[in-house]
């Protein structure tokens, strides 16, 4: 399976120096990493912690100090891996004087694609990121959202195999960032390979496969997202139509001490701050006309 | 022509063409070649210190194959040869003495060397080339064409959206606005000249100007604003964004150049201009120089000296009896000549006449031209007869050929004149000038006495085409020149002899010319801007260079010194070969301490000898710094333009080449500054 594997590193270490040669910085510290074909892969650490220096190193914007990276089996110096490559940076770095279709003839340029192609993947990607109805406007005069969105279009341009996201959902509002999540796992479903980090635990959590947690330049975890937050000391129990009485509550722990098990707490799940927004926009364009409507007895009060 | 311009043909010697091309393909081996060399042992030293060993990565980015190592054990070698040539005194080629302090220093034209320090020296640049060159023409056969047209345009764009550019370009018609105020002191027959120059250098400096900015802060804006990151993490080498920047400026300003040429044009062609002024320089004359000598009844004269500032011009005596003439001398003849418009071929002629006596105000001085084909050679007169030059014998022809042939010809004119009279000063477009073309082309001799000349004025006769259909005939054979060595008969010669007494006529090379053809001035002025061009891609070329490792403003810093120091050729020569009076640094720095005038002699101590092999080793630092520095005074054609004369496609083609060659070393120092740079750092 040597196919399978897209991205590789081997005591991958970074060392920022100064002019004069003297070490400043760690960044990256004898990582050892493989990133398989077809999953979502994220890197998770604080700030500093070598998350977008591990990216750098392989797109080849910095060079190793010592170790190796591959991607595709090619070291990451090698140009011609880009091929294969589609990369969204923190910021979208890209001309503000180009409009959106510009930019993606442009980058279509880079990766040697022919016009027809460039036209078509163009129109389709501006269509998918949602800026058709702003893709003569400059860059310039986009919000921090729209230059994502853009931004991510550049990045599927020569429809990549392998995707390196750093922060996708930067600068996102709760829309977008659902609507990120849910391309990525697009992307994954249409069996590519997702490479991002980010900070927002939650997104990390929502769509990644594997993760691996940085901190000051060391490896500190690595895993698969479902058995790494599992905590298989406690389990959960949930069911329906069910009211919390005094009753229950003793009925409960009387089954549970009987398995040995010891009750800890109960009570009505809450659904996530995202969930809630996410709902009440979805049924705001639903029922246009909408209102909050504020419970009876605040009425009164 | 002005004198202005001959002293600065002399100056400079004449454009470079296809003649020097060896000469400075073989110089250009040896200086880009000396860089490669150096820049190659920096480069094996500097993969000593990345890890290769360990890491594919760096092995790829910083590659050491064997080739190089090869090519750099061979120049090395080579070097060691050159060196031990040097100690031992050997294999150099014969160097012209230097001028004394003070003196210009005439460049000399390159020339294809076959001693062996000079072969030897660009072997061992070719082969660092060759070792410096491996992974750079390796990664150029990766170069895509619409990658590089992308960038391009990118930069095209930018540079165009960026408004500044515009308002900058605008205000570069603004002193045209006022040509009122600049021309008012100008003398009427220099307008169009003093017109055409300003035009000229305001247009470059304007140009320069805004590529050099666009150029210096190109790269650098990328790197700052992270844009780059977006463009290396796709299929694109390192040096397509050095090219594609490069081709990307050079096309914009080239757009602006073309514009504002075409409206400096306009501009020249709607101004008000003196008549006189314009019909001296509103053209574009295609010359044909010959070699200028000297000769008398004295074998060694060389022209007098009057002492005057430049030293270009020598001057003959005027006198009728005056045996002493200037002499042009063709070797080759143009085969347009023979079949010359009117058969008439024009002469112009500019001399300098420097008068003992005050002589009458407003009077020209009277001079005669003699042209002869080699077919009628002229000798010196000897001391009993009086100053006029006779008719020598051909070689292999009996004694007294030369006066038989003078008789036949002093007989045809005689029934000339009886037949017509006057007919033997038929000028071109009269009935008479077809006998005269008849019996120049018969004899291979025509002579136009008196002709009137003016001091700095341009002057002008027509000679027959038949004496170059006569010129064109035979083998001239060869002949003693005045140095005692074989040379070649020139095919045609053109004899000035100074008429007046107690005057003075002075000249030089450039000085006489046979017209060849008149161009149109436009495609002149724009073959002018073709040197502002090479200057243009030049300064964008530093630039982009400069930008790969330094920011922006030091970038623009670093491309203007190295382009402006091309201006000072003449200092840096002085310099460069320890010819400033007081000597170079080190001598004068000794002498102030010793608080010694600059001309006190130096001495001969121990410590002395110290001070003059550390201002020699300065020296060798300059011409080092030379060779990185360009020639910029190469691409200048504005007093070509203005003076009315054709700029030869030769000498256009020469400069495109010399422009590649001179950014050649700058393009594979760009490549490896932005391979190793980290972009991200």
């Amino acid at each position: 399976m040597a196919e399978a594997v897209v991205v590789e590193t081997r005591s991958l270490t970074k060392v920022y120096r100064d002019f004069w040669g003297r070490k400043k910085k760690t960044a990256l510290n004898a990582l050892d990493l493989t990133i398989h074909k077809g999953e979502i892969f994220g890197l998770l650490g604080p700030n500093g912690s070598g998350k977008t220096t591990t990216i750098k190193l392989l797109l080849g914007l910095l060079f190793p100090t010592a170790g190796d990276a591959f991607v595709f089996g090619e070291p990451a110096a090698k140009v011609e891996k880009n091929e294969r490559i589609g990369y969204l940076p923190e910021e979208s770095y890209l001309y503000r004087f180009l409009n959106a279709e510009e930019t993606l003839d442009f980058y279509g340029r880079l990766f040697d694609i022919d016009a027809e192609t460039r036209r078509r993947r163009s129109a389709e990607l501006i269509e998918t990121v949602g800026l058709a109805a702003d893709k003569k406007r400059i860059l310039k005069e986009y919000s921090k959202g729209m230059r994502q969105r853009i931004g991510l279009a550049q990045a599927l341009i020569n429809d990549p195999e392998l995707v390196i996201l750093d922060e996708p959902t930067s600068g996102l509002d709760p829309l977008g960032t659902a609507w990120m999540k849910k391309l990525i796992l697009d992307l994954r479903n249409k069996g590519k390979t997702v490479l991002m980090c980010s900070h927002r635990l939650d997104d990390v959590q929502d769509v990644c496969d594997r993760i691996a947690i940085l901190y000051n330049g060391d490896l500190q975890e690595l895993g698969a997202v479902s058995k790494l937050v599992e905590d298989a000391a406690r389990l959960e129990l949930r069911a329906k139509k069910l009211k919390e009485t005094p009753e229950l509550r003793a009925d409960l722990e009387a089954v549970i001490k009987k398995h040995g098990g010891e009750l800890e707490s109960i009570g009505h799940p809450t659904t996530t701050l995202e969930e809630l927004f996410l709902r009440i926009v979805e049924e705001s364009k639903q029922r246009p006309g909408r209102r909050y409507q504020a419970p009876v007895d605040a009425k009164a009060s | 022509m002005s004198g202005l311009f001959g002293i600065l043909q002399l100056d400079r010697g004449e454009p470079l063409g296809y003649a020097n091309f060896l000469g400075l393909v073989q110089a250009w081996c040896q200086d880009a070649g000396g860089f490669a060399a150096l820049g190659l042992i920096i480069y094996l030293l500097y993969s000593r210190s990345v890890p290769t060993a360990q890491s594919h990565s760096e092995k790829l980015r910083v590659p050491v194959s064997t080739w190089m190592l090869a090519m750099a054990v061979l120049s090395l070698v080579c070097y060691g040869g050159v060196l031990a040539l040097l100690i031992m005194g050997k294999g150099a080629p014969p160097q012209p003495p230097l001028p004394p302090p003070g003196m210009v220093l005439k460049t000399e034209p390159p020339v294809w060397h076959r001693q062996l320090r000079p072969m030897l020296l660009m072997v061992a640049g070719i082969f660092a080339l060759m070792g410096i060159c491996e992974p750079f023409v390796r990664d150029l056969l990766k170069v895509r064409g619409r990658r590089i047209w992308a960038l391009a345009r990118l930069s095209f764009k930018e540079a165009v959206r960026y408004r500044i550019l515009w308002v900058l370009l605008a205000l570069g018609l603004f002193p045209f606005l006022f040509t009122g105020i600049w021309m008012s002191s100008t003398r009427p027959v220099d307008e169009f000249r003093v017109l055409i120059v300003f035009d000229s250098i305001w247009l470059m400096v304007w140009v320069l100007l805004i590529g050099a900015i666009i150029a210096a802060f190109g790269l650098p804006t990328d790197i700052k604003n992270l844009t780059i990151h977006t463009v290396v993490t796709k299929p694109v080498e390192r040096f397509e964004l050095v090219l594609g920047r490069f081709l990307g400026y050079v096309g914009l300003m080239t757009v602006a150049l073309v514009g504002m040429t075409a409206i400096s044009l306009l501009f020249i062609s709607t101004t008000t201009i003196d008549p006189k002024a314009k019909e001296e320089t509103e053209t574009a004359r295609v010359p044909r120089r010959g070699k200028l000598e000297f000769a008398s009844r004295k074998a060694d004269f060389d022209g007098t000296n009057v002492g005057r500032e430049f030293d270009y011009r020598r001057y003959i005596p005027g006198d009728p009896t005056a045996p002493h003439r200037a002499i042009w001398q063709y070797y080759e003849i143009p085969s347009s000549m023979k079949s010359a418009a009117g058969d008439a071929v024009p002469v112009e002629f500019t001399f300098d006449v420097f008068k003992l006596t005050k002589g009458v105000e407003n009077k020209p001085v009277d001079v005669t031209f003699r042209v002869v084909t080699h077919q009628a050679p002229q000798v010196a007169p000897r001391q009993d007869q009086r100053g006029e030059w006779q008719w020598g014998d051909l070689p292999g022809e009996p004694r007294g050929g030369g006066e038989i042939r003078k008789r036949a010809y002093d007989a045809d004119v005689a029934a000339l004149v009886a037949r017509e009279t006057g007919a033997i000063n038929a000028k071109p477009g009269t009935p008479g000038w077809a006998a005269i073309n008849e019996l120049a082309q018969k004899h291979g001799y025509y002579e136009r006495r008196n002709v009137g000349v003016f001091d700095y004025a341009i002057g002008r006769i027509e000679i027959p085409a038949g004496l170059f259909r006569k010129a064109a005939e035979g083998d001239p054979g060869v002949e003693e020149g005045k140095d005692g060595n074989r040379r070649p008969r020139p095919r045609l010669s053109i004899y000035v002899k100074c008429e007046d007494g107690g005057q003075l006529l002075g000249m030089a090379e450039p000085d006489l010319y046979l017209l060849e053809a008149n161009q149109p001035f436009a495609v002149n002025f724009v073959k002018g801007m073709i040197g502002v061009w090479c200057r243009l891609c030049i300064v964008i070329g530093l630039a982009i260079a400069c930008s790969t490792y330094l920011s922006g403003v030091l970038s623009l810093l670093c491309a203007a010194m190295i382009f402006l120091l091309g201006f000072l050729t003449d200092h840096l020569n002085d310099l460069a070969t320890n010819r400033n009076v007081g000597g170079g640094p080190f001598q004068t720095i000794s002498q102030l301490m010793r608080t010694e005038t600059p001309t006190t002699p130096f001495g001969e101590s121990s410590s002395a000898k110290a001070v003059l092999i550390a201002d020699r080793g300065w020296a060798w630092v300059v011409r080092r710094i030379q060779n990185v520095i360009p020639d910029v005074e190469s691409f200048t054609w504005t007093h070509f333009v203005s003076e009315g004369f054709n700029v030869n496609a030769e000498y256009l083609v020469i400069n495109v080449l010399m422009m590649v060659g001179y950014l050649f070393p700058w393009a594979v120092l760009a490549y490896y500054l932005m391979k190793s740079r980290e972009v991200a750092s």
